[in-house]
This record gives structure tokens, sequence and C-alpha cells, in this order.
């Protein structure tokens, strides 16, 4: 194993003094080990970037549901008998008032009092700003992906090589 | 070699490797958080910002909502905005050095390494 070892580091060496001009052939260079560590950290990115895509998938769908809501509670329905929830469960008769008020929880725990047409407007801004993040971590999580690809080939062909080294040591 | 055999030292070094880890791991998900509550707070300063001057504002406390005079309202989250900046400042400082700690470690991990590699074979350690 050892002259296998020593080997790697040599390449290592002579990697490390193109390293200065060019980083991209750098990965190719790299002892296994360390192909792993990249494959691992990159995996840690994948799986974040995919849970925030999700959470900004949960949010969006919840703007857009509030801003629906917000066309039934127009003052042509004012005065109209609703069953307001108080739990999950327990619900009371109200009617609506229909003075086109509405309360928006804009984060933080501070609420802004705006008409209707305002809190569509909000909504609508919201929605907008959040399918542009979207957009962003979508790019990102391809571009982590295909790289991903990368280093697994590469480090799929390094096992290989080693392997057929260490085969070769064994017989000789 | 020192005194203590290179499975001791490499065991001391490795134990040393996991620790740092650790307190990365914690001043990244810290940082993390930091992070979202300033984009929060951006947000909600963004908002106020924009509306009327004559617009009433709220604020939850507890099960509560109070009313806040707007100026009041962009002061307190301007305050925090600055707070929370520094804070997260704080914690990048923490998180790059922890960083420098670990690449530190990772490589005087792969010297004892290369040292236990040259080593000559031993009878089986369990013997």
């Amino acid at each position: 194993m050892a002259p296998g070892k020593s080997k790697a580091t040599s390449k290592d060496d002579s990697a490390n003094s193109k390293s200065s001009d060019g980083q991209v052939l750098d990965i190719a260079q790299l002892p296994i080990q360390q192909v792993n560590q990249l494959a691992q950290s990159l995996d840690k990115e994948l799986d974040y970037l995919q849970s925030s895509m999700q959470q900004m998938k949960d949010i969006q769908s919840r703007f857009v549901s509030a801003k629906d809501t917000l066309k039934s509670v127009n003052t042509e329905n004012a005065g109209k008998e609703i069953m307001v929830p108080l739990t999950s469960s327990l619900y009371a008769a109200g009617t609506l008032a229909g003075d086109n008020k509405v309360l928006i929880d804009i984060g933080t725990g501070y609420y802004v009092e705006k008409t209707i047409n305002e809190a569509s407007l909000y909504y609508k801004r919201k929605i907008e700003f959040i399918t542009k993040q979207m957009d962003l971590i979508q790019k990102k999580l391809v571009e982590k992906y295909n790289f991903k690809q990368v280093i697994m080939e590469l480090l799929q062909s390094k096992i290989q090589a080693q392997t057929s080294q260490m085969q070769q040591q064994k017989a000789s | 070699m020192a005194s203590k055999s290179p499975q001791e030292r490499l065991q001391a070094e490795l134990n040393e490797l996991k620790k740092v880890q650790r307190d990365l791991q914690n001043a990244t998900e810290s940082r993390q958080t930091l992070d979202a509550q300033l984009n929060e707070n951006k947000l909600v300063k963004e908002e106020l910002d924009i509306v009327k001057d004559n617009t009433k504002v709220y604020k939850l406390i507890g099960p509560a909502l109070v009313q806040q005079p707007l100026v009041e309202a962009r002061q307190n989250v301007s305050k925090r905005i600055e707070y929370i900046s520094a804070e997260l400042k704080r914690k990048e400082e923490q998180v790059k050095d922890l960083q420098k700690k670990q690449d530190g470690c990772q490589e005087s991990m792969a010297k004892l390494k290369q040292e236990f590699d040259q080593l000559p074979p031993q009878p089986a350690a369990n013997a």
C-alpha cells in the first residue's frame, strides 16, 4: 500500500505547482480522499438547496392561497355571515364588516393594516419575489448537480485505477 | 519517536478534529439562523418603509396585537438589523477561525497518517 500512497502524493505535488495558473485541472489531480470529501460536501449543499426549494414552494402556495382568500372578503360580501375559526376545530358565527381593511403579517411579529387592494398587491409582490428566489435556487441546484455528476465519475475512475493498481501489485 | 505511540497520537488528533468540527457546525448553524433573521428583518423594514405614513401598525406581543406608531416600528426594526448584522459579523469571524483550525487539524492528521503508514507492519494490534 505504501508505494501507492507515495505515488499519489508526488502526483499531488506536481498538481500544486500547476494550480497557480489553472484551478480546473486541479480536481482531476486530487487524491481519492479529497475527491470523496468534495462529493460529500456537495451532497450536503444539494440537500440544503433542495430543502430550501421545498420551503419556498410552501411559502409560495401560502401567499397564493392568502391572495385568493382576499377575493372573498371584498366589500360586496359585507354583512354576510361567516364562521370564524377560533381554533382549528372551534368556530364562532360572525359577520363580515366589509370595511375593506385587512391586517397582514409582514414578519417578525409586525402586522400592517392594508386595504384589500393594497393587500392583494402586497401578495403579488411577495409571490414575485419568491418566484425569483426559486429561479435562483433552481439554477444553483442544476449547477451543483452537474458538478456532482462530474465528481462522481472522477471518483469512480480513480477507484478503478487504484484497485487495478493494487491487483498489479499483488500479482508481482 | 515520542513517548506516545503513533496510535495514541492519531487518536488524540482525531478527537481534536472531531471537537473542532462540532464547534464549526454549531457556529455555522447559528450563523445561518442569524442570516435568516437578518433577511426577515430586512423584508419587514422594506415593507414598513413603503407604506403610507398614516398606516396602522401592530406588534404581536405574546398573544395580543398592540398598536405601535409607524415611526417607532421603523426605528425598532432598524435597530434590530444593526444588532443582528453585528452579531452576524462576529459569528462569521468565529466560523473562519474554526475553519482554519479544522484545516490545521486535518493537515497534522494527514502527516500522522503518513508516519503511521510508513511504520513496519506490526503483528495484529488486538492479539
